[in-house]
């Protein structure tokens, strides 16, 4: 498929330059599928309740402020991401991209072929860096060789696995089984590199915006490429100002110093939707807030494996009062982890729980938990009582849910402890000893692998991290789940993984949703060609401009 | 006075290595494991295997005994050499000098900012006791202190930065950017150095000097700047002094809402990272402020306050 051709189409809809009837009739032409083009549309359109392009030309000063969360980048090591991750300026580009429904396209690499464990990967002839060079398979080996020396990331690069077959045409063979490069390969972290050169270094990147100046702690500014060998951005300068406070953050967009705001607070969109020259624009779902029970712990910590009190946790929680309690009303009844996209029509396996108290009553009855005289169950002299800890990624992003599950749970006679960790690392910790029943966390999905998430909390068979030990069922969620990574096609490893996680949510219970998330974003209504995607790392800020 | 300097300037040293020696332990305490830490930031799949850690464990010193590590710093800072940041990869000592200028630029203002502002009211306040002017500064600096600095801070960017959009309300990048972050920071300090030179001076405008000055025919004025003040100022120059060295040590809150790049920030972040190295340099260097303005504070009573230097001679 014309890739470069239906990008070029998506920025003259996105830029207002072509309307969306004319838009649907182009994209047919150039071979796009009906469910294809809807998909497109959405992309545009992002979400009902984001702003819609408009026929408006772009104005003269084309300087953008971008209000970003926390400075994370390393700045020096393998782990190095200037510019790249986790706050994306655009510079650089991977082999393959990660549309906002979780597909993949074709980007640096015009397309691929999946020869058992290795892919062979074809690349555009035509891509530039910005320094004038042309891109050539030197430099993908380059880059993957670098990932290799940190370690290999999940897709599992060692030294050897990226050979050269011509200037424009290498193989790529993961150390060990794993059918889910492609997919993996679409974060930022896989970007390629000139060869010989490291994230931050001026003009180094293939895409559509040049590294201009960074400033650690304060900002990072890019400049307008030239030479970009896709649509060239209308903005011509964008500075990604760090302001970690969200509050700050979205005060300093209502007061004019930002143009668009990255999650903005919760309780200020009601205020922003209601000022004339803002505007909200939310992004797929791609985001989940949830909790993993505990079904493997040592006392105290071991209620979780009775099956009576999950089946109780589940049935006890009121998903859409959370939504429209805690959440404002901005967020998503789904059924697991992942966003609906990537499982397609086999999220439709994954049946969930319905809001149910007096089901969770009976089936704790049932178990011989009887209600004490504080409305707490006991069974055998034990109280029903169980921890939740909260810390990830930190426990203000989780605010309101503990107690939202304390008070539900309480109505059933379960009391709930809460543990709240200070950052993230005093979580793990709390993970790493098992020390807790209940883990809360909100989390995002930022590659195109629909076993990604599943492997690294409920798979038995991984050798890093402390999550299955504590909350991974195994039998057949492993069962699937390898079959998942070894499964030869996209759609193959949906399936195996919505197997999975029917077999984690429905049959084992202990995976507790409480809802997915969209990424809220602010914006002055003078801006456009704004696309929010559900994977903030893969967001493309350079189709953003300025109509006054 | 040579040998009461060079005594206070020795004792600084065995504070400062307690000092150190406290913080490597209570880091020890903390929950979170820096290996597990180190090996995930620096693993290519954000998550690190049993092996990853471990290595991560002995490249970072963390295997050695805990007394060991304190002795290897302790060599390393007396070479000037802070360690170098477990996530950062970077020196800690330049880590710090990168954002020591940002951190001094407000605390500077904002400790100027509380002597230009309390000196007047308090003296002012001191002199029409009992008036209307007195009893509003004592209410608006009791209220002043009682108000959280992040709470003040969301209203001024609220009243200067969105409603009147006079004022910037985050970064470092123009000049008037630090208007709003000092005038946050010193507002604690402005109510209590107001309330206590307005005490202190009440306490000093009643002394026979006071008396005998005005007797000379002496303006108010006069009598105030050039008698009373000095002599009212000492506890107050003690608070000013404990207040720029919480200043200089950087402040998390304000440094946080109004995104100021400097060492409260890195504070912040160096914690969540489980940051040792960077923690304990920070935690050094804060002492040795507030160990040397303590210091400076006392030796500026002699000049002050001639009973000071009477006494010791």
């Amino acid at each position: 498929m014309g890739e470069s051709a239906i990008d070029a189409l998506v920025t003259e809809l996105i830029h207002g330059r072509i309307t969306r009837r004319q838009f649907v009739g182009r994209a047919v032409a150039l071979g796009v599928s009906a469910s294809g083009v809807a998909v497109l549309l959405d992309a545009c359109g992002a979400a009902s309740s984001s702003p819609t392009p408009t026929a408006v030309a772009p104005a003269a000063n084309q300087t953008i402020t971008i209000g970003q969360a926390l400075d994370n980048y390393v700045a020096t090591g393998l782990k190095s991401y200037i510019g790249a991750y986790p706050v994306n300026a655009n510079i650089y580009e991977q082999l393959v991209r990660l549309n906002p429904d979780y597909s993949v396209s074709p980007w640096l690499a015009k397309s691929w072929t999946q020869n058992g464990n290795t892919v062979r990967f074809q690349l555009r002839s035509d891509v530039k860096f910005q320094d004038g060079s042309p891109l050539t398979a030197t430099d993908v080996k380059y880059t993957f060789d670098r990932v290799a020396q940190g370690g290999g990331g999940l897709p599992m690069l060692g030294p050897n696995s990226t050979v050269i077959v011509d200037q424009y045409t290498l193989d790529v063979t993961p150390t060990a089984t794993n059918y889910r490069l492609v997919e993996q390969i679409v974060h930022p972290e896989y970007a390629i590199l000139k060869s010989g050169t490291v994230f931050g270094d001026p003009k180094n990147g293939t895409g559509p915006m040049i590294f201009g100046e960074y400033v650690k702690g304060d900002h990072i500014t890019v400049t307008r490429n030239p030479g970009y060998w896709g649509p060239k951005p209308t903005a011509t300068t964008i500075t990604h100002k760090f302001i970690p406070d969200a509050t700050s953050r979205t005060l300093a967009l209502q007061g004019g110093q930002l143009d668009l705001a990255v999650d903005v607070a919760r309780s200020a969109v009601a205020g922003l939707r209601s000022t004339p020259s803002l505007k909200v624009a939310t992004a797929p779902v791609g985001q989940y807030q949830a909790f993993y029970i505990n079904i493997h712990g040592t006392a105290p910590h071991d209620l979780g494996q009775d099956p009576a009190i999950r089946q109780a946790i589940e049935t006890a929680i009121d998903r859409k009062g959370y939504i429209n309690t805690v959440l404002a009303g901005l967020g998503e009844e789904v059924q697991t982890f992942l966003p609906p996209s990537i499982l397609g029509s086999y999220a439709s396996l994954v049946k969930g729980f319905s809001y149910d108290v007096s089901g969770a009553k009976s089936a704790l009855d049932t178990a011989g938990w009887s209600v004490g005289s504080d409305g707490i169950r006991t069974k055998g002299g034990r109280r029903l009582s169980l921890t939740m800890v909260n810390g990830f990624p930190d426990a203000p992003t989780n605010q309101g849910a503990p107690e939202f599950v304390q008070a539900q749970l309480k109505a059933v006679g379960i009391d709930l402890q809460i543990t709240t960790a200070p950052d993230s690392a005093s979580y793990t910790s709390y993970l790493t000893q098992g020390a807790g029943d209940l883990f809360l966390e909100t989390g995002n999905q930022n590659d195109g692998n629909a076993a990604f998430l599943p492997t690294i909390i409920f798979y038995r068979g991984q050798t890093f991290g402390n999550y299955p030990k504590y909350f991974g069922p195994g039998g057949a969620v492993d069962t699937d789940i390898a079959a998942a990574l070894s499964a030869p096609s996209d759609s193959a490893a949906a399936q195996n993984v919505a197997m999975a996680m029917h077999e984690v949510v429905d049959n084992s219970k202990v995976f507790v949703q409480l809802a997915g998330l969209s990424r809220i974003y602010g914006l002055h209504s003078d801006i456009a060609g704004f696309v929010p995607h559900a994977s903030n790392v893969n967001q493309n800020w350079a189709t953003v401009y300025r109509t006054k | 006075m040579r040998g009461y300097v060079l005594r206070r300037l020795l004792l600084i040293i065995p504070t400062l290595l307690l000092l150190v020696l406290g913080t490597q332990f209570l880091a020890t305490l903390a929950p979170g494991d820096p290996a597990e830490n180190y090996a995930r930031l620096h693993s290519t799949s954000g998550v690190a295997t049993p092996a990853q850690i471990a290595h991560a464990r002995v490249l970072l010193g963390l295997n050695r005994p805990f007394f060991v590590r304190y002795v290897a710093w302790i060599a390393g800072a007396v070479h000037g050499d802070l360690g170098v940041s477990f996530t950062r990869n970077t020196h800690v000592a330049a880590e710090i000098g990168s954002r020591l200028g940002a951190t001094l630029e407000l605390a500077l203002t904002a400790l100027g900012l509380t002597i230009i502002v309390a000196t007047p009211l308090g003296a002012f306040a001191a002199m029409r006791h009992g008036s209307w002017f007195d009893h509003t500064l004592r209410a608006g600096s009791l209220l002043l202190a009682s108000i959280p600095g992040f709470f003040l801070a969301y209203v001024l960017i609220e009243v200067f930065g969105t409603q009147l959009n006079l004022l910037p309300v985050a970064g470092r990048e123009e000049a008037s950017s630090i208007v709003l972050p000092a005038v946050a920071l010193s507002a604690g300090g402005i109510a209590t150095a107001s309330r206590l030179l307005r005490a202190s001076m009440l306490e000093v405008l009643g002394e026979d000097y006071i008396r005998t000055a005005r007797g000379k025919g002496l303006s108010s004025v006069r009598v105030v700047a050039r008698h009373a003040l000095p002599n009212a100022a000492l506890p107050v120059i003690t608070v000013l002094g404990t207040l720029l060295g919480y200043l200089l040590a950087g402040s998390v809150v304000i440094e946080t809402v109004f995104a100021w790049p400097g060492v409260g920030q890195l504070l912040a972040e160096a914690v969540a990272e489980r940051d040792y190295p960077t923690i304990q340099g920070l935690v050094v260097i804060a002492g040795a402020f507030f160990l040397i303005i303590n210091l400076l504070v006392d030796l500026s009573y002699r000049f002050l306050d001639p009973r000071v230097r009477l006494a010791k001679q």
